[in-house]
């Protein structure tokens, strides 16, 4: 669990990193958009956008997704689930009867519209600082009636920077329960109430410290934040996506 | 499309806490879809365990407000959902209907649960019974109420028969929820106790 660092920034000056945050939380929407019932031509073409925004972010996309082992194991689990529930001509002329052809590409097919999400998301969250995106989620929630902007971005950052230290806390709780034999307890309630409480208590006490140095930053509804500037490089590059997306769901 | 922020008036103490918390629960979510505890054939995920914690510590509306942000962030795209899924998709999908479904569960258990809040900080042993059987109530009938709206779309997206559903959609993950259930339940006591000390800072 520790490889799971699809949450973490990485720090650079490429064209990636310079856009402005709201343009590339909007790219992410458009392109996880486009994936939505995609066919496997259009699923195809949105990797290699996917792939070529990484390459371009000199972002480690890859390498986080194959530490990320949970996942590719959820994806293989998608495929054999599909193969098996199915109904359909068997693979390999019969050789395993419960799985299906049509099964097999259907898993195929929903497993690699997840993996493009995921290249998407791991360079978002890699070429964009949490201030950046604290600005651009407030910016796009400020004409919403009834929406606090602030709140909401705040909150959303916030999650994005505990993710990797809960992983972490829990990744530590779990090797030091490892080392005492607590994997051999075959009780899940004991297991679950064994891995809790520390973590909510190492957690909670990190939300503390948090809440501590807000409240003694003054930190309220109009925080001071990075300048939000749109270059006409940015509005290109969101234009030529969109483009690129619509003209690959037109032709799938 | 040009925009520099100013600083101006601050939150309190209590509206950060809660926003800090809430967004805690939230990240919790995130990592409970990673957190798998193998148990028989379908292993236990620690999501939908965090989403009901939620409700029992900060009530509905702060715990509607954690599962909405959590919600935001996978539909913005982030891996924050069951297996790393993200985005609309998993809305749209014949299991968007248990995604929907955390939002009204957080608030029925929030306001349940806060049925019982006069027995929260009492130590007594028959209060601490009390303020348990509104948590579990809460967790029951919250669970009850995602796999309604969670199986009703499953049904109707996949086409399937009830009896269907119900073996595709909700048989496999009853012996997980009580599970959940049950450790929430001996949980939530230390977690309160917790809370109470980050309370005393004030």
């Amino acid at each position: 669990m520790a490889g799971v660092n699809l949450f973490v920034y990485t720090p650079g000056a490429t064209a990636v990193h310079r856009m402005d945050p709201r343009f590339k939380l909007a790219a992410l929407v458009v392109l996880s958009l486009a994936t939505v019932q995609c066919g496997p031509y259009a699923a195809l073409g949105l990797f290699f956008i996917a792939a070529f925004a990484a390459i371009a972010g000199k972002i480690p996309a890859f390498t986080m997704i194959r530490n990320a082992q949970v996942f590719l194991l959820f994806l293989v689990g998608i495929i054999l689930v599909r193969g098996a529930v199915t109904p359909g001509p068997a693979v390999f002329n019969g050789a395993i009867p419960w799985f299906s052809v049509n099964g097999l590409e259907d898993g195929l097919l929903i497993s690699w519209r997840l993996f493009v999400v995921l290249i998407a998301s791991a360079v978002f969250t890699g070429a964009t600082r949490t201030s950046g995106v604290f600005s651009a989620v407030r910016w796009y929630f400020k004409p919403i009636p009834f929406m606090d902007g602030a709140r909401a971005a705040m909150m959303l950052t916030l999650m994005m920077r505990f993710i990797p230290i809960i992983l972490d806390e829990a990744d530590s709780i779990k090797e030091a329960q490892r080392s005492r034999g607590l994997e051999n307890r075959k009780n899940p309630v004991y297991r679950i109430t064994r891995l809790i409480p520390p973590l909510m208590e190492r957690t909670f006490t990190r939300a503390q410290d948090l809440t501590l140095a807000l409240v003694s930053r003054n930190f309220g509804p109009n925080p001071t934040s990075r300048g939000l500037h749109a270059r006409k490089t940015d509005w290109l590059y969101l234009l030529l996506l969109f483009s690129l997306c619509a003209g690959l769901r037109v032709l799938d | 499309m040009n925009e520099n922020i100013g600083e101006e008036n601050a939150f309190s103490f209590t509206q950060i806490r809660n926003m800090v918390l809430g967004a805690l629960m939230a990240a919790l979510m995130a990592v409970g879809a990673y957190i798998a505890i193998p148990v028989g054939p379908v292993p236990i995920v620690l999501q939908n365990m965090f989403v009901m914690m939620a409700g029992l510590i900060l009530g509905p509306w702060w715990g509607a407000a954690s599962v909405g942000i959590y919600m935001l962030a996978g539909i913005l795209g982030m891996p924050v959902f069951s297996g790393g899924g993200a985005g609309l998709v998993q809305f749209m999908g014949p299991t968007g209907g248990y995604l929907f479904a955390y939002l009204p569960a957080v608030v029925l258990i929030g306001l349940i649960s806060g049925q019982g809040k006069n027995y929260h900080d009492n130590p007594a042993a028959g209060a601490v019974t009390k303020a348990m059987v509104y948590d579990v109530l809460a967790m029951v009938l919250g669970s009850a109420l995602v796999y309604a709206i969670g199986v009703s779309r499953l049904k109707s997206m996949a086409g399937f028969s009830w009896g269907k559903a119900w073996a595709v959609g909700m048989a496999p993950f009853l012996i997980g929820d009580v599970i959940k259930i049950a450790a929430n339940a001996s949980l939530i006591v230390g977690i309160r106790n917790m809370l109470r000390r980050f309370k005393s800072d004030e």
